[in-house]
Parts: C-alpha cells; sequence; structure tokens
C-alpha cells in the first residue's frame, strides 16, 4: 500500500490534468482521476512491461475519461447545466501574473475542447496539452500511424473553428 | 509549394517538427500570401494559448480519498454470493464443533472422578496429535491452557475465537510482565533510547518486587505512537486483510484490529513491522510454527 501511495503522489498532477481536461470540470476530473487510480490498483498486475508505466496510466486514464465522458448520465448532465459546467478560470488559477485577457482565452480553449468530439478531444489533449509523440499515441489510443495524424488534424481544425465562433 | 500545401504544414511548422529547408520555404510564401499569413497566425495563437493551459492541481486530499476508495473496494471484493456461501461454511463448522465437543461430555465427569478425567483429557490430546490442522492455538496458549486442570471447553472456545498471534500495540514501553500472559509479541514505537532506558527499568524492576509496573513506564512523544492505520497498511502490504476492528472500553487497550496474514508472507510481515517499530521477542514471534493456509492476528493498540 505504501508504494501505491508514492505511485499516487507521483502521477496524480498527470492524471488529474488529462481528467479535468476530458472532463473540463474539477468535481468530475475528481471523480475520474480517482476510477483512474482504483483501477491502476486493481489491474497493476496485469502491467506487462510491454510499453512503459507512464504510457500504461495514461491509457487507463483515457479509458476512464472515455467512458466516464460518454455515459448516459454525464451527457444528460452536460446539456441539463451545460453552462454551469463550463470552466471558470477562477477556480483553479490564482495567479495575478495571468492576465484576464489569457484566462478568457483559457476558458474559451477549454469550452471549445469540451465541444469536440471525443477522438478528436483525445488527440488534442494527448499531442497539444501533454506534449506527446506520436508514437507515444499510437500506444494510447491504439490507433494507427495514419489515423493518428488525420486525426489531430481534423481536431485542430475543427478546435479552430469552435474557437473563433466561440469569439464571436 | 501552393497555399493548399503551406497551409496542410502550418501546425507542424508551428510545432517545430518541420526541416529546416521547409521552413525557410513556408514563412518565404507566408511572407508573399496574406491569406496563409492571417491562417498561420491564428494557428500560432491557438497553439500557444493550448500550450499555456496552466496545471490544475487536484485537492490536497485527494491522496488520502484514493487509497480510502481502494481500501473500501477491496473489501467489497467478496460480493454478496461469496459472503453468504462463506457464512454458510462458518455456521457448518460451529454446528461441526458443537456437536463434537458435546459428544465427550455425555458422560458427566466428577470431579472425584481423577481416571475419567485423566482418559477424557488423553482423548482430546490424542485427536490433537491425529488433526494437528484444526488445532491452531499458539504455543504460548496452549502451554497456558493445557496447564490447567479443567479447561478443555475453553481451549474449545478460544480455539474457535481468539487468533493465534497476539501484538500489543504500545505508545510507550511496557513492562513484559504485565502483558507477556496476553500478548505473544509486543511491538514498540519508541526510539532506541527509550527501549535502553526501558530495558534498566526492566532490571530494576527485578529487584523491586514490589514495585507498580505503572510506575516504570518511560513516557514518549505522542507522535511516535503507531497509528492503526499504520498497521492497517503492513497487513494490506502482506496480502492480509482486516476481518473487524473495534474500539475497546478496557482500562489498557484502546482498540483491537483483528487480522488474517497469509502464511506465507507472515515473516514478511513481522520483519517489515520489526523495521519500522521495534518488536519486543522478535525473532521468537517470528520463527513460530504457523498453519498451512494463514495466520489470525489479534492487534492491541494500548492507551
Amino acid at each position: 500500500m505504501y508504494a501505491f501511495e508514492v505511485l499516487v503522489r507521483r502521477y496524480q498532477n498527470m492524471v488529474y490534468n488529462i481528467c479535468f481536461r476530458f472532463t473540463g470540470e474539477a468535481h468530475e476530473a475528481f471523480d475520474c482521476a480517482q476510477d483512474t487510480f482504483i483501477k491502476v490498483y486493481q489491474n497493476i498486475k496485469s502491467f506487462k512491461h510491454l510499453s512503459s508505466f507512464k504510457t500504461w496510466i495514461y491509457r487507463v486514464t483515457v479509458n476512464i475519461c472515455k467512458n466516464r465522458v460518454l455515459s448516459r448520465q454525464y451527457r444528460m448532465r452536460k446539456s441539463a447545466y451545460g453552462s454551469e459546467l463550463t470552466v471558470n478560470v477562477e477556480d483553479y488559477s490564482n495567479s495575478p501574473a495571468v492576465s484576464y485577457e489569457k484566462k478568457r482565452l483559457q476558458e474559451l480553449v477549454q469550452c471549445a475542447i469540451d465541444k469536440l468530439p471525443f477522438d478528436h478531444k483525445q488527440v488534442i489533449i494527448l499531442r497539444d496539452i501533454q506534449q506527446l509523440s506520436y508514437e507515444e499515441i499510437e500506444k494510447i489510443t491504439g490507433l494507427s500511424s495514419g489515423t493518428v495524424k488525420s486525426k489531430i488534424a481534423r481536431a485542430r481544425n475543427r478546435l479552430k473553428e469552435l474557437l473563433r465562433n466561440l469569439k464571436k | 509549394m501552393n497555399c493548399e500545401k503551406i497551409r496542410s504544414l502550418i501546425y507542424d511548422c508551428v510545432e517545430g517538427s518541420v526541416p529546416e529547408e521547409q521552413k525557410k520555404q513556408i514563412h518565404q510564401h507566408l511572407e508573399k500570401c496574406a491569406a496563409c499569413y492571417s491562417e498561420y497566425k491564428q494557428i500560432e495563437e491557438l497553439m500557444g494559448i493550448i500550450k499555456g493551459l496552466h496545471e490544475v492541481h487536484p485537492p490536497d486530499h485527494f491522496v488520502e480519498s484514493v487509497l480510502q476508495k481502494v481500501i473500501e473496494k477491496k473489501y467489497q471484493k467478496t460480493g454478496p454470493v461469496i459472503l453468504l456461501g462463506r457464512i454458510a461454511v462458518a455456521q457448518i463448522i460451529v454446528l461441526v464443533m458443537i456437536v463434537l465437543f458435546k459428544q465427550p461430555q455425555q458422560p458427566p465427569i466428577s470431579p472425584l472422578n481423577e481416571g475419567n478425567r485423566t482418559s477424557l483429557k488423553e482423548t482430546v490430546q490424542k485427536e490433537q496429535v491425529s488433526k494437528p490442522e484444526e488445532i491452531r492455538v499458539h504455543p504460548e496458549f496452549s502451554k497456558k491452557q493445557m496447564s490447567g486442570q479443567d479447561n478443555l471447553n475453553f481451549l474449545t472456545i478460544r480455539k474457535e475465537q481468539e487468533p493465534e498471534i497476539v501484538l500489543q500495540l504500545a505508545s510507550r514501553p511496557v513492562i513484559m510482565k504485565e502483558t507477556e500472559e496476553k500478548a505473544a509479541g509486543i511491538i514498540f514505537s519508541a526510539p532506541a533510547s527509550e527501549m535502553r532506558k526501558q530495558r534498566e527499568k526492566e532490571v530494576s524492576m527485578d529487584k523491586i518486587q514490589n514495585s507498580k509496573p505503572e510506575e516504570s513506564r518511560v513516557p514518549v512523544p505522542s507522535e511516535s505512537i503507531p497509528q492503526s492505520t499504520e498497521i492497517t497498511g503492513h497487513i494490506l502490504n502482506a496480502n492480509g486483510r482486516i476481518l473487524s476492528e473495534k474500539t475497546m472500553e478496557d482500562t489498557k487497550i484502546s482498540r483491537v484490529v483483528f487480522a488474517e496474514i497469509p502464511a506465507h508472507s507472515y515473516k514478511n510481515f513481522i520483519d517489515d513491522l520489526n523495521e519500522k517499530f521495534q518488536v519486543k521477542n522478535y525473532s521468537e514471534i517470528r520463527d513460530i510454527s504457523i498453519p498451512e493456509t494463514s495466520i489470525r492476528i489479534r492487534i492491541e493498540i494500548l492507551k
């Protein structure tokens, strides 16, 4: 259990950040991150060292977020409380250095990410936010190299359009 | 390169993943083409914002919450069907035990009839030899109980309800004589210096017969008191499981944790405890004969 505690402490920020970007909401991110570590604990024996441990945790996190984001309850909550579930950057940033305009843009980007379909969302989060390599994304998502590249290109264009619309 | 080709490369260019030669060509095109330049600037801004999305941090209680959930889930693993099955098996065992131990009592033993008493004792002892796996009593217990006059039923009850090993978790050094009849091992959290003082006190205690045990207790800082959660962690680490935990209204014991440790990880468990705390009569506890499958442990956390 001590070893597991060390593991949670080491990866909590990484996992929580991914969950936050997928769900766009602190409470949902907390639940997803918690579920991720429970899953990791339960399946640690099935980790076969075929990929790095970090990649394996990424994969578990993405799967947990996928199940959550695609679940009926989550979509119902989003449609019912859509406006309330949008990100309030004030909630997680107290840095005075971050200007109001920058905060507003970040909020808009998170809203735009929220509106992306899941497969676009995952490649944007993994590539552009987490800065992972194409090879790592292939291992995490199980997609082929060509699919990853084309999905990233389409997701970026879609995100750009969404952001343009949100800015209007 | 035409505009379409340039636009397909803008993201890679912003990311810095295009070769230097291609990058030069793109920039040359951007200087001439206003539409592509505008597109480039928009993408550059977007990527800048995405990269600049600051890191969010989980709440402070996140780790504790995860650990708590993991422990809860671990116990939930035994589903209702398995649980009902276990209860049924336990009930059957209890019934069998009642039937088995009622039989020798059929001819009532008269306190005057020493011959009968001896033969009954011998019968039970023979039974113990023939079925060693059923007798899971710590040597300390069996020695103590068998030396009694008429405690055969008592032995049975202890076998059913008492664990084999009793470990006492003390917040301060405890005089061995005070507890040796109850506990197989005493775990100290006191620092080594305190232990030395304690040993000196014990030697002097032998000399002074009339002294009360409480007088020789050495106070230790409260932060050195081992928490029951720490012990729980050690039990889970050894693939053991917590059977129950209860608060006592005893004058000496504040809390009791009942646990079960697989036989194969028992020695490691004791080693772990000894590393973290200080286990008195460590080698004796470590090398006791343990049952084949698992060993039950009662941890008494002293006040």
